[in-house]
């Protein structure tokens, strides 16, 4: 599907309430009271000189905040058009990307190391950057008569997605919710049919959190058989919706009125629900910077035994947006440069937290973001 | 195409008589031939990306590749022991639609020609041609939010009370996202196609056979048993291996409904256990799969494409073969009879006509039918609209 | 096996159209009528109300009575089908089922009535109704092939043999010939004199002389003009019909000033 430069009404007034709050105007000439001192919160930006056509694709999961982005983004920069395609996924968004049809991929997942060495024939030896630009969490939501408020500790997440715990008054799932009363509903685990970074970074958190428990590698697809494989998050979260006892995971910002259980932090006693600080929190607890050999690479690893505090949420999903060093026609660079800084801004941030459910990058690796742009030509 | 003319080359022909050169024919046949033969580049471009494609992940080591042992290619030995599953899963998706689909196409197509008053049979064809209209994702919305719960109480019955037969066995769904639920979908998403030709066979019946049962005092059942069916069984038959072709290429409908699992089983009621067929394997994994991944899901996809062209094959030599027994039959009671009857000859042709007509119906110019049969049909066609 | 034809006042109806009106006619058993007249005049329409096969026709319909030894075959609770197992209906042409072989046609009538019917009875009944039909000693040798391969006029007979094969008491002949070459016609023609010594028949003919040769009376039906309902003209043994008509337009249509 593409986005086109179709400024929604409503998305323009927010545009402006957002320009007319806290948050400091935008440079240049936005057509709203401009205050002329641009705060830190935005980035420098000379909309009024930008023009052209970005042509982007990829993640589905980042693919709501994509386009509120561009819509706020296209507000001010009244020349420029950007189509973000989600129909190829986080594969195939990479895989047109090093083709040379995109100007930048979005993507679950960093570039892996044939895909690094496969960049450098696009964008010459400065290689490209892996930017965390969008946040988000990955919800455990249920469907259980009579149970709005669950505690699940990853122990019991664990064996309930590897079926070893297949009845809801399991033992187990009764020492995480003390005095709640378990039916005996037999578990309907729920899961992806398709390909999905939402399952490489559940997967990723349960081999990580119970190693002995989750004994699969994990990966994009979901590996054991005799659950509810459902199509896209949509799918999960429809059929969680529509069964008795279900249980399934999804990003947070698409769950719509399901209920989420609260997750154990490491192996404390603390059960957390999601929350945009539980998630920002656990970016800074748990993600690094991987070292790829890439100047300004800012490709993370999380490493979710680290999150261990109450005020962080367990299970965070990171997307990135993946662009070029050097671009081919600097002029193109210069556009997907100003809209990937906006994206990476105080203002943008805000923007996707407000209009797509996610969690706003934390604001010392928006400064990283910054320093690593300034590297693309 | 025309014979020499009697004279001999050098003799001029009469003037005023003189063959022209025509450009709109020629311009015609140009672009008619033109559109011929793209269809064959077409199909072979198509061949020959899928192959090319395909090899490198057919080749490949599957065991110790790292590329193909991660995400949704991880843990088979081969090329094979993937795609086997999906093959069975695809077949076996497409019978049980067939199975349901099949019978309820032909009885519309039957009502609609023979029961049905006028009135409400233009109605209910238009209402058919229109089912066959509404696009694959609004099934598949569809099959998830209204076919899913409705089954399952039926689900739930079949495997407390059949449970010992393999195919409703196992533990039985609470979602509903079984390969029935699928198939029910499938069945619908084929109705037209089979109810839309079967009905035009069947109005093609010539009314003399009809009135043959009927005046030798035939019930309406018993006269569609003698006239209707014998007439239209290979066109009906030619239906449902179209129908089947599109069932196994379905995507949208299975890969939103059904909860896939890549294994071989017969069980239609589970949640976990649901053969997953190549289309929809290949709609869920294409976007998220890697180079080599995108490969070995082309590889797939030649093999339904194979799957596809044999069973279309397979449509057109069942169509044909009545055409071709005809003539068999045709040379043995000439054989048989004495030479110097010819109405016995007029009269062969014409069974022949009737059976090809039928066959041509589906099946066009592909039937294996030979010009002076085709000529015939026309006439007896003719002869039956007079 | 043979039974009277009694109609009396009938009209027939395609929806809102007239098609035939006020016939009154009495056929005698072990006769043949012969119904004559120009295209379009109702002959084949009135005798398919004989056996109900007008009702084919949708909104077609009659009004008045059609007797067969003093039943109604309009009375309320008739079955349609059973009445049509009692009068056998031939068409203009010939109509063998292309798909079953030249037993099973003359067979295909009697299955419908009883589904059990042993060899023996069936090999039995298929000799009898062929020979009653002049053409066993042609296919005896291929009665396993299917009856379409035969010529045009065996294949008449072969339906005849249909017809015949349920013991109808009446059998109506819709333009039996018209589709044949003259020495097939000949046969026919043949064949219904002798089946006259058993059933009441009904002939529609456009040939005048075959229905001088054939048949013992004959009816013409005419009609005044287009969209006009065809009538029963003149009903008589068929010498006076062709040499001594009583009736005008009779005398023109069979000494051929018109039609």
């Amino acid at each position: 599907m593409k986005l086109k430069n179709v400024a929604a009404v409503g998305s323009l007034a927010l545009v402006t309430a957002l320009a007319l709050s806290s948050c400091a105007s935008s440079g240049g000439d936005a057509g709203s009271t401009d205050s002329a001192t641009p705060t830190s919160a935005a980035p420098t930006i000379d909309f009024a000189s930008l023009s052209g056509t970005i042509t982007a694709g990829g993640s589905s999961a980042q693919a709501n905040a994509e386009a509120a982005w561009i819509t706020a983004f296209t507000a001010q920069a009244k020349g420029v058009t950007i189509n973000y395609d989600k129909s190829q996924g986080s594969g195939g968004g990479v895989t047109n990307w090093l083709a040379g049809s995109y100007d930048f991929a979005g993507s679950d997942s960093p570039l892996k190391d044939d895909q690094i060495t496969q960049s450098q024939t696009l964008c010459g030896p400065g290689g490209a950057l892996n930017l965390p630009v969008y946040l988000d969490g990955v919800a455990v939501i249920y469907n259980l008569a009579g149970v709005t408020d669950l505690n699940l500790s990853s122990a019991t997440i664990a064996k309930i997605f590897s079926l070893q715990i297949t009845t809801w008054n399991d033992p187990a799932i009764a020492a995480d919710n003390p005095g709640v009363t378990l039916p005996s509903t037999p578990i309907t685990t729920v899961t992806r049919s398709d390909g999905s970074g939402t399952t490489t970074n559940f997967t990723n958190y349960l081999s990580q959190t119970q190693p002995s428990i989750w004994t699969n590698a994990p990966g994009n697809a979901w590996p054991i058989a005799g659950s509810s494989a459902q199509q896209g998050g949509s799918g999960v979260v429809n059929t969680v919706k529509a069964g008795d006892g279900t249980i399934g995971y999804a990003d947070h910002s698409a769950i719509g009125d399901l209920t989420a259980a609260n997750v154990q932090v490491g192996t404390g006693t603390d059960f957390v629900a999601f929350s945009a600080e539980g998630a920002s929190n656990a970016f800074t607890a748990a993600a690094t910077t991987v070292d790829t050999g890439v100047e300004g690479d800012l490709a993370q690893k999380i490493d979710y035994t680290a999150i261990t505090d109450a005020d962080a949420y367990p299970i965070p999903l990171i997307s990135y947006q993946i662009l070029c060093t050097t671009f081919a026609d600097e002029a193109q660079g210069e556009l997907t440069k100003a809209f990937v800084s906006y994206v990476a801004s105080d203002q943008g941030q805000q923007i996707s937290a407000k209009n797509a459910g996610a969690a706003p990058i934390p604001a010392d690796m928006l400064a990283q973001i910054a320093t690593s742009l300034e590297l693309v030509k | 195409m025309s014979k020499p003319g009697p004279s001999s080359p050098q003799q001029r022909a009469p003037k005023g008589m003189r063959a022209k050169a025509r450009p709109a024919d020629r311009i015609f046949l140009g672009l008619s031939t033109g559109s011929a033969a793209s269809i064959m580049v077409i199909l072979a471009g198509v061949a020959l990306f899928l192959i090319i494609q395909a090899v490198p992940a057919i080749m490949a080591d599957w065991q110790n590749n790292p590329e193909l042992n991660e995400g949704p290619t991880s843990g088979y030995a081969n090329f094979w022991t993937y795609v086997g599953p999906l093959i069975f899963g695809t077949l076996f998706a497409s019978a049980i639609a067939l199975i349901i689909g099949a019978p309820i196409a032909i009885g519309i197509a039957l009502f609609i020609s023979h029961y049905a008053p006028r009135r409400l049979a233009g109605i209910l064809g238009y209402l058919v041609d229109l089912l066959a209209a509404v696009p694959s994702i609004v099934f598949g919305l569809w099959g998830i939010i209204v076919i899913r719960p409705f089954l399952l109480p039926l689900s739930d019955w079949l495997n407390t009370y059949l449970g010992w037969i393999p195919f409703f066995g196992g533990t039985v769904s609470t979602t509903g996202s079984t390969i029935l639920a699928g198939a029910v979908v499938l069945a619908v998403m084929i109705l037209p196609i089979i109810t839309s030709i079967s009905r035009e066979i069947f109005l093609q019946t010539p009314r003399l056979h009809e009135e043959a049962a009927l005046a030798l005092g035939a019930t309406k059942w018993e006269m569609i048993k003698m006239a209707v069916f014998p007439y239209g069984r290979s066109g009906v038959i030619s239906a449902t291996l179209l129908g089947l072709g599109r069932a196994l290429g379905e995507t949208m409908a299975i890969a939103l409904i059904i909860s896939p699992a890549i294994l071989v089983s017969v069980r239609m009621l589970t949640e976990g256990e649901n053969s997953q067929t190549i289309a929809a394997n290949i709609a869920l994994n294409f976007p998220i799969a890697t180079t080599l991944q995108r490969e070995a899901l082309i590889g797939t996809g030649l093999l339904l494409f194979v799957i596809s062209l044999a069973v279309n094959m397979l449509a057109r030599i069942i169509a044909g073969r009545a055409g071709k027994s005809a003539l068999k039959k045709r040379k043995k009671m000439l054989a048989q009879l004495p030479p110097s009857d010819p109405s016995t000859v007029l009269a062969v042709d014409d069974v022949l006509a009737g059976r090809a007509t039928a066959a041509q119906a589906t099946t066009g110019a592909a039937a294996a039918i030979d010009g002076d049969e085709t000529e015939t049909s026309k006439e007896e066609r003719e002869g039956n609209d007079a | 096996m043979s039974k009277r034809i009694e109609v009396n006042d009938l009209n027939v109806y395609y929806g809102d159209f007239l098609a035939v009106e006020g016939v009154n006619i009495n056929i005698e058993p072990r006769t043949v009528t012969a119904f004559i007249g120009p295209s379009g005049c109702g002959k084949s329409t009135f005798l398919r109300t004989l056996n109900r096969m007008h009702e084919v026709i949708p909104g077609a319909y009659v009004k008045g009575e059609v007797l067969i030894d003093g039943n109604d075959l309009y009375a309320p609770g008739v079955d349609p089908v059973l009445v049509r197992r009692q009068v056998g209906m031939v068409f203009q042409r010939a109509n063998p089922f292309p798909t079953m072989t030249i037993k099973d046609n003359v067979l295909a009538g009697v299955r419908l009535n009883n589904k059990r019917l042993s060899k023996s009875d069936g090999d039995d009944l298929v000799e009898k109704s062929l020979k009653g039909a002049n053409l066993w000693e042609e296919v005896k040798d291929r009665l396993n092939l299917p009856g379409s391969g035969l010529s045009g006029g065996q294949q008449q007979r072969l339906c005849i043999a249909r017809a015949i094969a349920v013991s109808p008491d009446v059998l109506l002949m819709d333009e039996p010939c018209s589709a044949l070459d003259p020495i097939s016609t000949l046969a026919i023609e043949d064949l219904i004199e002798e089946l006259k010594q058993e059933y009441t028949i009904v002939i529609v003919t456009h040939n005048m002389q075959q229905a001088s040769r054939v048949s013992d009376k004959t009816a013409f039906f005419n009609i005044a003009g287009t969209g006009k309902p065809g009538k029963l003209i003149e009903f008589d043994a068929t010498t006076n019909i062709f040499s001594n008509p009583s009736v005008q337009a009779t005398e023109d249509y069979v000494s051929g000033r018109f039609g």
